[in-house]
């Protein structure tokens, strides 16, 4: 078995950040990413084959660019499409490499797994149709496609704004933005956005743009339903209060193809948990997160957390998270020992600033559960199994006390996601129905469906 | 496919094309594009039937943690099209399709 000083999980900005920092000292380092190309969701780039970088002049994509030439001008070593199904004693990881089977030790291991969209169960939110912002993003930018005709995006937070701009840009017909949040009280945020004067400015710019393509930006309005027969055919939005209760008779209706739904995000942590990190509900996010210390060291004391998989906190938080845990992993292995001023001080003194920042941010676009109103006897609450609402209140009037219960009783989270697009919902429903606090689902491997193979002897798993 | 996808998209800036085999067709994509991709492209937006209540799924999440863009490729089944790169030659195939040797039925 292959043993490297410094594993990093994820080639997103914190993931590239920390191997850098780790390579720079001398460290061996081995990146592991399930795409094709580093970069992860914000830094991604085109196929290599694609003669023309469209995007060339934005702001993500000479970041981006940046980061990935000083990574390649290290010796770091990329195992790309590559799953982590398991990590075993904290140390050994199990993996699948483009269909064969691998197992690493690390001495040293640093999680940037980064965040997926947290997901608001809504009639209709499996047709063919309703994807989530980040994914047509991606498919915008990594792939030049625009999956649909008429956008419709509802959600909250900066995403739908940039991803508007992004959606013009490319020609595409954008009827409105339905934020569920509301302007009030966010006056008192302004002094911490001004903090960040270039991100507020560029804040400022995405609303000019909305504006100037005269995309209705409606504030406290959120999506109902969607219909459609075999694919999303029109969108139902209200206007909610401020605990994103729909108000009756506000219902507004939208001719539109595609839905884009960002209701913010839920960090990836089951890696963390694997590893026996000890994990924390976080209120703010709405989303369980690895404790860490400033270091971003867990409570396991060879295994580091930075990025979105850590909190929420957007790529530059993510850039300097993953700075200091590539730097403290190489002190824990021997590196840095000379210096003057600690090699990641400038990143401990840039995250004081950009947290503040991140506050406001957290505070305007916090999602609030007034929208699980939404829900239905007869929606999909796990699409993977497709177990509706009316399941999950049969089992908890039958008398379930925690959402691995539910689980075991009517099969939701055990499909091929694993959980990731139920357990928010189910634990939340649970919690309202008992009084009970949030839970998770217990992190077991294989954290993502493998083929049956990969626990044989054969060493080609197909 | 249609150029007109991403109408803003210079003509020739996808590079080289491809031919594989989408649902028995020939078809033709660009170098690099995912399955998910070339779908779109086409307007084939059903990926897959869900396998309990027969409903049409598609591209959800869009990087690789839904699974809900299941394809068979080259008889392999369930590979996410969102994170999969065609490749020339290779048999893709959208829908529901059982294990051959799947006795349920």
């Amino acid at each position: 078995m292959k043993r490297v000083e410094v594993v990093v999980v994820g080639a997103g900005p914190a993931g590239l950040s920390a191997a850098v920092a780790a390579a720079e000292a001398g460290a061996e380092v081995l990146v592991i990413d399930e795409y094709p190309q580093p970069g992860g969701q914000i830094y991604c780039q085109t196929p290599e084959t694609f003669l023309s970088k469209f995007d060339e002049r934005s702001y993500d994509f000479v970041h981006g660019k940046k980061l990935l030439q000083q990574v390649r001008s290290l010796p770091i070593t990329f195992m790309t499409e590559t799953t982590v199904w398991g990590i075993f004693d904290g140390r050994l990881l199990a993996v699948i490499s483009k269909n064969k089977k691998k197992e690493l030790w690390a001495e040293t291991l640093i999680l940037a797994t980064g965040a997926y969209e947290r997901p608001v169960p809504f009639p209709g939110w499996t047709l063919p149709g309703v994807m989530t912002a980040g994914g047509v993003q991606r498919m915008l930018k990594t792939q030049w496609v625009l999956p649909g005709k008429t956008f419709l995006l509802v959600g909250t937070g900066p995403l739908q704004l940039v991803l508007a701009n992004q959606l013009v840009a490319a020609g595409a017909k954008v009827l409105g933005i339905a934020d569920a949040s509301s302007w009030h009280h966010s006056w008192r945020y302004l002094p911490m956005m001004l903090n960040e004067s270039r991100m507020f400015i560029q804040g400022i710019g995405y609303l000019w743009g909305i504006r100037k393509a005269r995309i209705p930006l409606l504030k406290s309005h959120a999506i109902i339903r969607v219909e459609g027969g075999n694919q999303v055919e029109r969108a139902v939005t209200a206007d909610v209060d401020d605990n994103w209760h729909p108000i009756p008779n506000t219902e507004r209706t939208w001719d539109v193809d595609t839905v884009c739904v960002n209701y913010g995000f839920i960090s990836l942590v089951e890696l963390a948990a694997l590893a026996g990190c000890r994990l924390r509900y976080e209120p703010k996010w709405g989303s369980w997160v690895p404790e860490c210390d400033q270091n971003m060291k867990t409570t396991v004391s060879h295994v580091y957390v930075a990025g979105d998989g850590a909190g929420l906190g957007g790529a530059f938080v993510a850039a300097h998270e993953g700075r200091i845990a590539g730097v403290n992993a190489a002190m824990e292995l021997g590196y840095y020992t000379n210096y003057r001023t600690h090699p990641a001080q400038p990143s401990y003194q840039r995250l004081k600033r950009l947290r503040r920042f991140r506050t406001a941010l957290d505070a305007l676009w916090q999602f609030k559960d007034g929208l699980y109103d939404v829900i239905r006897e007869d929606t999909i609450i796990c699409r993977c199994e497709e177990i509706r609402y009316s399941d999950i209140k049969e089992a908890i009037a039958a008398g379930a006390e925690h959402v691995n219960q539910i689980k075991a009783w009517t099969r939701s989270g055990m499909g091929f996601c694993q959980g990731h697009f139920c357990e928010v919902t189910i634990a939340h429903l649970l919690a309202a129905a008992t009084g009970r606090k949030l839970e998770k689902y217990t992190v077991r491997p294989p954290v993502k469906p493998l083929p049956v193979e990969a626990l044989t002897d054969k060493d080609d798993v197909a | 496919m249609p150029d007109d996808i991403h109408p803003r998209i210079p003509k020739g800036a996808r590079g080289p094309k491809i031919q594989f085999e989408l649902d028995g067709m020939p078809a033709v994509a660009y170098k690099g594009e995912t399955i998910a991709a070339v779908l779109l492209a086409a307007g084939r937006r059903t990926f897959r039937i869900s396998p309990k209540e027969k409903q049409p799924r598609g591209l959800y999440c869009g990087m690789g943690v839904c699974f809900e863009c299941l394809v068979t490729v080259n008889d392999v089944l369930n590979v996410r099209a969102c994170m999969t790169p065609v490749e020339a030659g290779m048999k893709v195939e959208t829908g529901v399709k059982r294990p051959k040797e799947s006795v349920t039925e």
